[in-house]
């Protein structure tokens, strides 16, 4: 399996003053689905947001290291240069347009696609998830979270992206949302042959979905590994799942219990 | 019957103006103060085409696309450099543009009341529109200029591909970049837009009037309307242009013809008092003003 997306080193800075990512090093195979775990303020929507490209608007600049995908550096270019090349964002907020109706935020892309192949996207989103096709017309600022994590997916979808990066899937959604919304990305996954990266505050959710998992803590990344590695480390069933035998223990513990395992 | 058709003549004249401030404003969310300017210095350069060729149906368009363009590079030249930069960085930018602009104009054209219908041969004829109202031919060609650009605008926004990223881009531009749209060229379109608008008025006006500074004038007084109406809303534009030119046509002739300058801005402070995001306009956009 060749490698689709690395990211290197990567520093990043708000407002040139807060230093919000400290050396970020990940990569992700293609076609696999990716998990990044984290506490609050880790850095997961930095990430996140450097890989999909920065604009002027708050401040946020890469200051070292580099991302790769697909051997093409991504780093400091403009963000509709990146969707141009295969990268969809779903953000963590403002993720739709309010004022126009759910059809027209599925129309507002400017892709490699053409025409008939975003009629095909937009038909396939529709099938996935019948409830947008109820709504058509209606607002999007109208529509419920789940409804509009729906629209979100949907309008990365027709972006025709080989990469897809999700913040926050599951983030204010019933459990059974998640579960619909889940089950269709799965197989949208295979009709399109995308691979996925996403932030997931619920580890339950991110092993079920994903192959692999890193978990981010203070602007780094300290854990990684296979889905099922990291389900049964100790330290991880701790801090995320609090399945373990000592309670719930800090984050920070994940980094001692990686150093651990390096020294063994 | 006459005082009707002054008002609708004088609301086609703001309204033609204020609908380059609410373009600008929707879709950046800048408040481009130097439209009056821009507006005159697209009248000049229609002065400038005048003088190389008498044959109004080659400098008129020339004038127009020249504008047009000249609309993009104040964007690409300038603006650009402010995205990122506080909204009032921006305001402050286009209000030094405004008065950078005055100087020039008087270093190149002359202060001096020019009229560019002269080296055109065109004569303003007095046409009867309704019964027991005349107004001037080309005061009726901008009534319908002025409604063919809104009609235009509307189903550019409404329909195209192009008007829908500029709606997304007005609500979101980091998102509206995430799908692929390049900002700078949409703010550059908008830009373009608003200074062609803005200067088919400004060459109206003087082909009927002449022209010098005082045009400004008449693109401040627009202002107001479009604030009356709402900032971001172009209905709002056009009803905030009625109710201005009817406030002004009305008390300049049943109460003093001196308040003509006054009337405008004295609505538009009632307004801000009263209801500053205007008639139609979203409350949240005052905000970020
Ligand atoms: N726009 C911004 N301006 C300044 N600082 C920011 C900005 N966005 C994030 N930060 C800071 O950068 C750090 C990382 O934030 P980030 O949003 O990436 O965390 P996160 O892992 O996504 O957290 P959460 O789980 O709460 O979403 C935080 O310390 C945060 O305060
Ligand atoms: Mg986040």
């Amino acid at each position: 399996m060749s490698t689709l997306l690395t990211v290197e080193n990567l520093h990043v800075s708000y407002q040139r003053a807060i230093t919000a990512l400290t050396g970020v090093s990940l990569s992700v195979d293609s076609g696999q689905i990716v998990a990044i775990l984290g506490a609050n303020g880790a850095g997961k929507t930095t990430t996140l947001r450097a890989i999909s490209g920065f604009i002027g608007l708050d401040n946020a600049r890469v200051t070292q290291g580099s991302i790769r995908f697909d051997g093409t550096e991504l780093a400091r270019r403009p963000p509709y240069q990146i969707t141009r090349q295969g990268i969809a964002l779903v953000p963590e907020r403002d993720k739709v347009f309010p004022n126009l109706s759910v059809h027209e935020n599925l129309e507002v892309v400017s892709s490699r696609s053409d025409g008939a192949e975003r009629a095909r996207l937009q038909d396939l989103v529709y099938t996935h998830f019948p409830r947008l096709g109820a709504l058509k017309k209606r607002e999007a600022g109208l529509l419920s979270g789940g409804e509009r994590q729906m629209l979100a997916l949907g309008s990365a979808i027709v972006c025709a992206p080989r990469l897809m990066l999700i913040d926050e899937l599951s983030l204010g959604l019933a459990p059974v949302i998640v579960e619909e919304i889940v089950e269709h990305l799965k197989s949208i996954r295979t009709d399109l042959g995308l691979t996925i990266l996403l932030v997931e505050q619920s580890a339950a959710v991110a092993f079920r979905l994903a192959e692999r998992a890193f978990v981010m803590e203070h602007g780094g990344v300290v854990l990684s590994g296979s889905s099922a590695e990291l389900e049964s480390n100790d330290a991880v069933r701790n801090a995320y799942l609090g399945t373990g035998s000592e309670g719930r223990r800090s984050y920070r513990d994940l980094a001692m219990a990686r150093d651990k395992e390096l020294k063994a | 019957m006459q005082l009707v058709a002054n008002i609708i003549v004088l609301s086609a004249i703001y309204a033609l103006i204020s609908c380059g401030y609410v373009l600008i404003y929707r879709v950046s969310r800048v408040l481009n103060l130097a439209h009056g300017e821009l507006m005159m210095v697209g009248a000049y350069l229609l002065l400038m085409t005048a003088s190389f060729t008498s044959n109004p149906m080659v400098a008129i368009p020339v004038a127009a696309i020249l504008s047009l363009t000249m609309g993009a590079l104040v964007y690409l030249l300038l603006m650009r450099r402010m995205t990122g930069e506080s909204v009032l960085a921006a305001i402050l930018t286009t209000i030094a543009l405004g008065i950078l602009l005055r100087g020039l104009i008087v270093i190149f054209f002359s202060a001096a009341h020019q009229y560019p219908a002269v080296p055109l041969g065109i004569h303003s004829s007095s046409v009867q529109v309704l019964p027991g109202a005349r107004i001037s031919s080309l005061s009726l060609i901008l009534v319908i200029v002025t409604a063919l650009v809104y009609a235009s605008l509307f189903a550019f926004l409404r329909l195209s591909r192009w008007g829908l990223r500029m709606r997304a881009a007005g609500q979101n531009p980091l998102l509206a970049a995430q799908r692929g749209i390049n900002l700078h060229g949409i703010y550059a379109m908008v830009w373009a837009i608003a200074m062609f608008t803005g200067s088919v008025a400004g060459m109206l006006i003087s082909l009927d009037a002449g022209l010098d500074q005082t045009l400004i004038m008449i693109g401040l007084k627009a202002f107001p309307a479009a604030l009356v109406g709402g900032l971001d809303s172009l209905l709002g534009a056009l009803i905030g242009s009625l109710i201005v030119a009817a406030a002004e046509v009305l008390l300049i002739q049943y109460v003093n013809p001196l308040l003509a300058d006054v009337v405008p801005f004295l609505i538009l402070i009632v307004m801000l008092v009263v209801r500053p995001w205007g008639l139609f306009g979203t409350r949240e956009a005052l905000d970020r003003v």
